[in-house]
């Protein structure tokens, strides 16, 4: 038996940028802080219910998330978190370049082999390229991959484009993750930021991804939709 | 949360990662730690029990004697695979050395929760002793005390 899950949706990138915490914010809203981090074992699974619209009537979903680790590790197995996912969400530090690199990497592999699968990207740690946000008031980050390779990667896999960034500087504060919908800027000017605060979560990514499963899933009857297992 | 020791391994994936590990072993003498996790890891969600034994005795060899930055990924799966084959309290014996690496880790408090409710199900809750516990507590959580300080 396998988790509880009408549409799969994976995360991949390398260990340590941030795809626990993206997750963390989305399905629970919270935030565990740099000083907590917990490294993932294999992949973790979580789920949320969904609601959409099939030619006038509601129908539930379940979303399954499968976080993967992301660590060399299990890269050999990752073809088995990834198998049936109709979303991936590749994610990369954008101060690290090696997890841009990692990227490239995923995007074939997953194109190779998931013939149904939609590719998502996300930018990580966007809060670090701003230096009115780093808590010991040094500089921001250079990013390690340029806007404009970003964009242009997006548009060729035909891939939205968001990012996580952490609002709030000091420890005490409560921090925030935000999805951004892909109007995304580099070195974000203040007033996206402005922007950005108030969007949720809930109007960002996913009901994106949502949406874009919505119109690729073969919606059966009445029952769930069946994911052709391996 | 009961998919986390439901979930099986599709054969295909299994006997792919078993001759990997066997050609390793022919090749080389031994095989190399990431081919074996790779192995066992499918083992222990295996269907059969045999496999599962199998893939812990595996687990095992890599938590003595092999890499270790991968501890906490052998003491999970091999806490996976002992409640599998329904050796809950070795099972929780090595979640908790688990905590001990990572306090709070909530990957391994909710494979706690899954192994406690099997126990209450199966009616083993205040059993001091079930089937042939493999290590003694003290020593595992030796082992995580001396890991947690090595950091
Ligand atoms: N500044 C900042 N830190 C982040 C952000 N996202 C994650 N982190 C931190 O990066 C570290 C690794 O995060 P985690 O989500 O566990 O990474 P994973 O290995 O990809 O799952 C943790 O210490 C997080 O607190 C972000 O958007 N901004
Ligand atoms: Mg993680």
């Amino acid at each position: 038996m396998s988790p509880p899950s009408d549409v799969k949706v994976v995360l991949l990138g390398t260990e340590y940028c941030g795809k626990s915490s993206l997750v963390e914010r989305y399905l629970h809203d919270r935030f565990r802080g740099e000083n907590c981090y917990q490294n993932t074992v294999g992949a973790a699974y979580g789920s949320k219910l969904f609601e959409i619209n099939v030619n006038g009537s509601p129908r539930a979903l379940i979303m399954g998330i499968w976080d993967t680790a992301g660590s060399e590790r299990y890269q050999s197995m990752s073809r088995l978190y990834y198998r049936s996912a109709r979303a991936a969400i590749l994610c990369f530090d954008i101060t690290c370049r090696e997890s841009w690199a990692k990227v490239q990497f995923w995007k074939k592999e997953v194109q190779r082999h998931e013939r149904l699968c939609r590719i998502y990207l996300c930018a990580t740690k966007m809060d670090k390229l701003l230096a009115e946000d780093q808590a010991d008031g040094t500089e921001g980050h250079a990013p390690a991959i340029e806007g404009a390779v970003v964009s242009r990667f997006a548009q060729e896999s035909e891939a939205a484009l968001f990012h996580t960034t952490r609002i709030g500087s000091s420890p005490t504060t409560n921090f925030v993750f935000h999805l951004n919908p892909p109007h995304f800027t580099f070195g974000m000017p203040l007033a996206a930021r402005a922007r950005a605060r108030s969007l949720s979560t809930e109007s960002g990514l996913c009901c994106e991804v949502v949406d874009t499963l919505h119109r690729a899933l073969p919606v059966t009857k009445a029952g769930a939709h069946s994911d052709e297992e391996p | 949360m009961d998919y986390l020791l439901e979930e099986t391994v599709p054969m295909a994936d299994l006997k792919k990662f078993e001759s990997k590990y066997n050609d390793e072993i022919q090749t080389q003498g031994r095989a190399s730690s990431t081919a074996q996790f790779e192995y066992a890891w499918c083992l222990v969600r295996s269907k059969y029990s045999a496999d599962i034994r199998k893939g812990i005795l595996l687990l095992e060899d890599l938590f003595k004697n092999r890499d270790e930055s991968a501890k906490q990924d052998y003491l999970y799966y091999l806490a996976i695979g002992n409640a599998r084959i329904k050796e809950y309290q070795t099972s929780l014996k090595y979640i908790r050395a688990l905590l001990q690496i990572q306090p709070g880790n909530r990957q391994a408090t909710d494979l706690e929760g899954v192994v406690k409710k099997k126990m209450e199900r199966d009616g083993l809750v205040g059993m001091a002793v079930v089937g042939g516990a493999t290590l003694a507590f003290g020593a595992l959580v030796g082992v995580g005390i001396a890991l947690a300080k090595s950091k």
